[in-house]
This record gives C-alpha cells, sequence and structure tokens, in this order.
C-alpha cells in the first residue's frame, strides 16, 4: 500500500486509463518544465551580479538536467517513449513547459521570478507526488524535492534581497512575479480537469492542481509581504481551448526557436555519438 | 557535525553508512543505504532545514536529524 492508502502501482498494469493518461501528461510537463529551467540556469551561469549567484545558477541548472534524466527514465521503462528524439523531433508548439520559459530570461528580476515562483511551482507538483501509489515515481521524488529545498533557499534570499532593495528593483520584480504566476497557473490546468481528478483518486497525487496553486500563491503572498514586494492581488487566469498534453491554451507557440536551437544543439548535431 | 546518520533520499531509512569521505564533489560524500541498498551523496554539512529559508511544505517531513 501507498502511503496515501491507495493500491500500489508497480506499473501501469491496473492503473486506470485516465490515471495512467493523467500521469503520463503530468511527468512530460514536469520533464518539459525542468529541461527549459536547465537550460535558462544554464545561461545564467554567466550574467548574474554576483559570483556566488553564477556558481549558484549552474548548480541549479545541473539538478534540473539530472531530474530531467530521472523522469525520463521514467517516461521511457512505463510509457515506451524514446525522450531524446522527441525532445529533438516534437514541434515548439507541442512542449509542456511553464510559458514563462518560453522566451529568454532577459534580467536579474526575471530570474529571481523564475527561481522562486516557476522552479517552486513545479517543487509543489513533486511535492503533490510523495507517497504516490505509483512505485516507480515514490522512489524518486524524495530525492528530487531533497535538491529543490536549495532551489527554494536561492529563490527566497534573492527575492527578500531585491525586496529590500525597494525601488525600481522591486517593482521589476514584482511585474516579473505576476507574470510567472499567471503562467503558472495556466500551466497547472484548470480546477475542473479530470485527469487531476482520476489522479487524485488512483492515489498518485495527494492533491490536484488547483490546490497546489492555490498554496503556491499563499507561499508567494506571505514571502512578498515579508520582502516588501508589492504581489497582484489577482492574477487573472482564462482557460481557452487548454490542452492538458501540453498545459496551454489553444494557439500557443511553445519555446522560441533560438531557445529550441541552443537546447537541442542543432549546430552541433553532426557531432553526436550515435548508438 | 557529523557524517553518521544521513537519511536515505530513496527510500527514508536512517540504515545508512559512509562509503567514501568524498564524492562528485568536496562538499559531499558518499552514502549507502543497507535498507534499499542505494547509493547517494549527501552534503557533509551546513544541510539542516533550520538553516535554509523554506516555505513551510518543504520542511514538513524533514528529519534535521541528518547532521
Amino acid at each position: 500500500m501507498s502511503e496515501t492508502g491507495a493500491r500500489e502501482f508497480e506499473s501501469l498494469d491496473g492503473m486506470p486509463s485516465a490515471a495512467a493518461e493523467g500521469l503520463h501528461c503530468l511527468l512530460w510537463a514536469l520533464a518539459d518544465t525542468k529541461l527549459l529551467l536547465g537550460f535558462h540556469y544554464g545561461e545564467w551561469t554567466f550574467g548574474t551580479p554576483e559570483l556566488e549567484a553564477a556558481v549558484a545558477s549552474c548548480s541549479l541548472s545541473q539538478s534540473e538536467l539530472g531530474h530531467v534524466r530521472l523522469l525520463h527514465a521514467i517516461l521511457k521503462k512505463h510509457w515506451n517513449g524514446d525522450p531524446d528524439a522527441i525532445i529533438e523531433s516534437r514541434p515548439a508548439a507541442a512542449f509542456a513547459n511553464t510559458a514563462y520559459l518560453d522566451q529568454p530570461v532577459d534580467g536579474w528580476p526575471a530570474f529571481v521570478a523564475m527561481n522562486a515562483v516557476v522552479d517552486l511551482a513545479a517543487t509543489r507538483v513533486l511535492a503533490s507526488l510523495r507517497g504516490s501509489a505509483f512505485k516507480p515515481l515514490r522512489m524518486s521524488v524524495d530525492k528530487m524535492l531533497d535538491e529543490e529545498r536549495h532551489h527554494a533557499h536561492h529563490g527566497r534570499g534573492w527575492f527578500r534581497t531585491l525586496g529590500r532593495r525597494g525601488g525600481a528593483d522591486a517593482e521589476q520584480l514584482a511585474t516579473a512575479t505576476g507574470r510567472a504566476l499567471g503562467a503558472v497557473a495556466v500551466w497547472l490546468g484548470p480546477p475542473d480537469d479530470p485527469a487531476d481528478r482520476a489522479l487524485t483518486e488512483a492515489g498518485i497525487r495527494r492533491e490536484s492542481s488547483f490546490a497546489v496553486f492555490t498554496a503556491l500563491s499563499e507561499d508567494l503572498r506571505q514571502l512578498a509581504a515579508e520582502a516588501g514586494v508589492a504581489m497582484p492581488t489577482a492574477v487573472p487566469v482564462a482557460f481557452a481551448g487548454w490542452n492538458p498534453r501540453t498545459r496551454r491554451n489553444v494557439g500557443a507557440r511553445g519555446p522560441a526557436d533560438d531557445i529550441l536551437f541552443h537546447l537541442r544543439g542543432e549546430a552541433n548535431a553532426m557531432f553526436r555519438l550515435g548508438e | 557535525m557529523t557524517d553518521a546518520g544521513k537519511v536515505c533520499p530513496f527510500c527514508g531509512s536512517h540504515d545508512t553508512v559512509k562509503e567514501a569521505d568524498f564524492g562528485t564533489s568536496l562538499m559531499v560524500n558518499r552514502q549507502h543505504c543497507r535498507h534499499c541498498h542505494s547509493f547517494f551523496e549527501a552534503i557533509k554539512w551546513g544541510d539542516r532545514s533550520q538553516d535554509l529559508d523554506l516555505p513551510a511544505f518543504l520542511r514538513a517531513g524533514r528529519d534535521d536529524s541528518r547532521d
């Protein structure tokens, strides 16, 4: 039995099809978000305001890419996917990452919002999978959360620093935080998502995405109040033709071409080692 | 501060033993879990939850006796 008291699943055998499909989509969304987080953190190894932040950003990138490998291994084993091939061949609009990561992170306040909001949202989703009835995932979640504690520590520290400085720094942080929270709200999905319900009923998740968003908003409200950052009182969120596979509204474009070009290493494709 | 008694990040067991003083970097050592037989790296110092600025959900369920 899992910690949720539900039947335990060693594989997809016997798992309700709606839960299996919902889990597939959720793991891809986590993997894609962590892939893009890793890319942006990696790019920000240089350009940070302090050398220590550069070292931290490089480290954050490494652990996100480690989590991607771990999630891809689960996807490969249980859904027979080829994550490498899918990353190389999928159109941008098929990526299920948080839209905040679709474009370059254009300044330090935007970086801090990525760290303190987008990264934390993915961590809250992971935390909702603690004690999961899907054993292969349960064995990995605590390891990832252990590392994410340091991501949260770093994001909150810089959030407080920019907030204390006030003025334009705090204003830019508030703007970026509002933008990040809006993107995360769409990524987490509507409150009535049937896949979410199937996952919680099967004991694979402890709480729904909507509950995750509510809790995340409260985390940030408390942090912003302590840091003196003026948070938006409400984040307008619209779900128009929301696609559970991409966790985006209809017409969303996905990561920018330049980002995918660098992320995929297309300029160096001729040097790949192959099988 | 001690290198003993790290909690296994895979299964949560305390039945762990230090295998090597260094892992892939100076700040970590290599540990073995005798319960689930996993190997893992653990930060040697300064990893107690009370030293970190964390939202409540990342503190919950943590065992601060790791160090």
